[in-house]
């Protein structure tokens, strides 16, 4: 790894952005309450895989059983809605719950048992900046976050470098907030456990949206997915 | 007069419609204003809001700026007492407080919004830390310090008295001028970066640091002690990997590209069982380095234990004998388990390889091999000056002691040390001591975390 160089360039530690065509992540943030449990699309976890299975059982589904509320399942449940004279919006809020058999509890597009803050912070990363990219490349994300911390020209907490002004574009657009899946969760946990596709990569940036010149300077050492990996 | 009338009547008459036509309008208007006044006051209300959002966060970056102008301010007088203090008590003392401070203007550095890097500045703080704390474990140990380090510490003196004099100028800025954090991001050139892009480029000037601690420039050039053989080419790669994980299925083996870092690596996409999966071997030598895959588990049939069981046949089919199972962890039905080399009935804790196992059907999903890469090789042991049973009278009277071993654990500045391991319980807490086979000192303190699903298996 070469001596860090000094930046030049403004917008320095912009890394990028985030391509993903992720279907619906239009969650307004914080709209997770936890006071009114309901399904949305967008989401996904076990309760969203138990309403597919039920739906399916019924005929009023025909897609896979692959706990994300995508386009196929809301039709499903609009479909379910109308034909059971419940309220159509594709929501499945208590009313449609009941009429399917479930209880909604409110943590529902989250598992309860992740108890640890930073995997969740870090699962919330990977999620806003590379939902979409390959399972390597979200390993990869987690894992430049990771290196980071390690490195000596970075803040020393997940925290501090996923939250240090300018450093991740997803934080400064708000899409940190959105709540991750479980391949995002799957991602961070395996970078905390060592895995780095990166090798010890403190950058990235997709070269196809990337605006700032200066992190073009950087040497890259990899890409996957849509990401270029750099020290 | 007929006529009169007649006009006056219609007169009367438009005014009667007029009237009402004014009463319409009127009530209209009322309704408009009443309105506007409504959705002004929204407006206002809303842009209220945003100007005290605002408000908050240009405060929150001003406290973060002047947080740090007062950190550097005690760093700097601390190194400049560290410089004529000669007793190792209050060395010591001024040490850990430079560390302290050292890592506080990191984080009000860090939280600050400025155009432009501040990579050097934060090394620069994390180094000064880092060193600090390096030597003041030295001084602890009873070592005595080198010319040279009372040296770099001087050096480092001046170096955050002209850091701290230029980060303080900026509150001319701040006072004279509608200077605020939140606008500077916006602009090209601002007093901040101009301010910031002088330390970085400029005044940062200090030899390579080497150096017992976690940011030492000795780390950087990393040497990979488990890699040796011949450069493969992707052909040669592929057939490696076909023929190593043959034994599990493997086909579709489809080169992606080459990486280089700490070394070069060849990185793969293949089939495994089914599952589309991502894999990295080494140039030289043609070493695996990483496997990884994601798969979700439903229905998990087999315990931890059974877990680390196939994994450790799967290393063994790879051609790592030797290596057993010191942790578990059961994250979903996924199993990540912790092996080691034991050479000599000791514990090579630098030589570990990582395996991700799911609990339904046992299949491997995930390989990590990059510690062991850097680290593993044939090691000769210094003989224990200490027997397993003197080491454990050092430790705590009331811990209840479970297990003891010899272990090879990973110091800071990437050196090791060999150790006496000791599982011991405390009230609910599971704890792992280690004990220097040559001084009887602690050398490490690990707590098992609570709700971390973990278990370790001897």
């Amino acid at each position: 790894m070469t001596k860090v160089a000094k930046s030049i360039f403004a917008v320095a530690m912009v890394l990028t952005i985030v391509t993903a065509a992720v279907a619906f992540s239009l969650i307004p943030y914080g709209s997770e309450s936890t006071e009114t449990a309901v399904l949305k699309k967008g989401m996904t976890g076990s309760q969203v895989r138990t309403m597919q299975t039920k739906l399916k059982n019924w005929g009023y589904y025909s897609g896979n059983i692959d706990g994300i509320f995508g386009t196929q399942t809301y039709n499903a449940v609009i479909y379910f809605q109308k034909v059971n004279k419940l309220q159509v919006d594709g929501i499945v809020g208590a009313e449609t719950a009941a009429a399917l058999g479930m209880t909604l509890t409110s943590s529902s597009s989250s598992n309860s048992s992740y108890s640890s803050s930073d995997l969740y912070l870090l699962a919330k990363c990977v999620y806003a900046e590379a939902r979409g990219e390959p399972y390597t490349g979200q390993v990869a994300i987690a894992a430049v976050v990771l290196n980071r911390v390690k490195h000596s020209s970075f803040p020393n907490t997940i925290a501090g470098v996923i939250y240090q002004p300018g450093a991740f574009t997803a934080v400064t657009d708000g899409q940190i907030n959105l709540e991750p899946d479980t391949t995002a969760y799957s991602a961070a946990r395996d970078a905390l456990n060592g895995w780095d596709p990166t090798n010890g990569c403190i950058y990235y940036y997709n070269p196809a949206t990337a605006t700032s010149s200066w992190i073009w300077s950087r040497t890259v050492k990899l890409s996957i997915g849509n990401h270029n990996f750099a020290v | 007069m007929e006529y009169k009338n007649y006009v006056s009547e219609k007169i009367q008459k438009k005014d009667k419609g007029k009237t009402i036509a004014i009463i319409i309008i009127s009530a209209l208007l009322a309704l408009a204003v009443a309105g506007l006044g409504v959705s002004g006051y929204f407006i206002y209300a809303n842009n209220a809001d945003k100007s005290n959002y605002k408000i908050n966060l240009e405060n929150m970056y001003q406290k973060s700026y002047y947080d740090l102008v007062s950190e550097i301010t005690t760093m700097e007088n601390d190194l400049y007492k560290f410089k004529v203090s000669s007793s190792k008590s209050m060395q010591i003392k001024l040490l850990d407080e430079i560390e302290k401070s050292a890592a506080n203007s990191e984080t009000n550095l860090s939280s600050l919004k400025l155009s432009g890097s501040t990579e050097a500045t934060s090394k620069f703080f994390n180094q000064v830390g880092d060193y600090a704390k390096a030597l003041s474990s030295k001084l602890s140990a009873g070592e005595e310090l080198t010319d040279e380090e009372y040296s770099t510490m001087s050096n480092f003196a001046e170096l955050t008295k002209n850091i701290g004099k230029q980060i303080a100028s900026l509150q001319t800025y701040i006072m004279n001028n509608d200077f605020t954090f939140m606008d500077s991001f916006e602009l090209e050139v601002s007093p901040l970066t101009e301010i910031i892009s002088e330390i970085e480029n400029n005044t940062i000037e200090y030899p390579t640091l080497i150096y017992d601690g976690p940011f030492s420039d000795g780390l950087i050039d990393k040497e990979a002690k488990a890699l040796s053989g011949e450069i493969i080419s992707k052909e040669q790669g592929t057939q490696i990997i076909a023929e190593k994980l043959s034994f599990a299925n493997v086909s579709d083996i489809v080169f992606q590209s080459v990486s280089t870092n700490y070394f070069n690596q060849l990185n793969y996409t293949a089939n495994i069982n089914g599952q589309s999966t991502y894999i990295s071997i080494s140039e030289t030598g043609g070493q695996f380095v990483e496997i990884s895959s994601f798969k979700e588990v439903t229905d998990p049939v087999y315990t931890a234990e059974e877990c680390a069981e196939a994994g450790r046949q799967f290393l063994e089919k790879m051609g790592y004998a030797d290596m057993e199972a010191v942790w578990a962890s059961n994250s979903n039905s996924v199993v990540y388990v912790n092996y080691t080399v034991i050479q000599d009935d000791t514990v090579i804790y630098p030589d570990m390889i990582k395996l991700k196992i799911t609990a339904d059907d046992l299949s491997v999903i995930g390989f990590e091999a990059l510690t062991y890469i850097f680290n593993h090789t044939e090691r000769e042991f210094e003989e224990p000056v200490l027997t397993l049973d003197e080491a454990k009278a050092k430790l705590n009277p009331s811990l209840n002691i479970t297990g003891g071993r010899k272990a090879l654990v990973p110091l800071d500045g990437g050196k090791e040390a060999l150790c006496y391991e000791f599982v011991a319980t405390l009230d609910d807490n599971t704890y792992y001591i280690y004990i220097s086979v040559k001084t009887g000192e602690e050398l490490n303190i690990l707590r098992v975390i609570d709700g971390d699903d973990g278990a370790l298996l001897m």
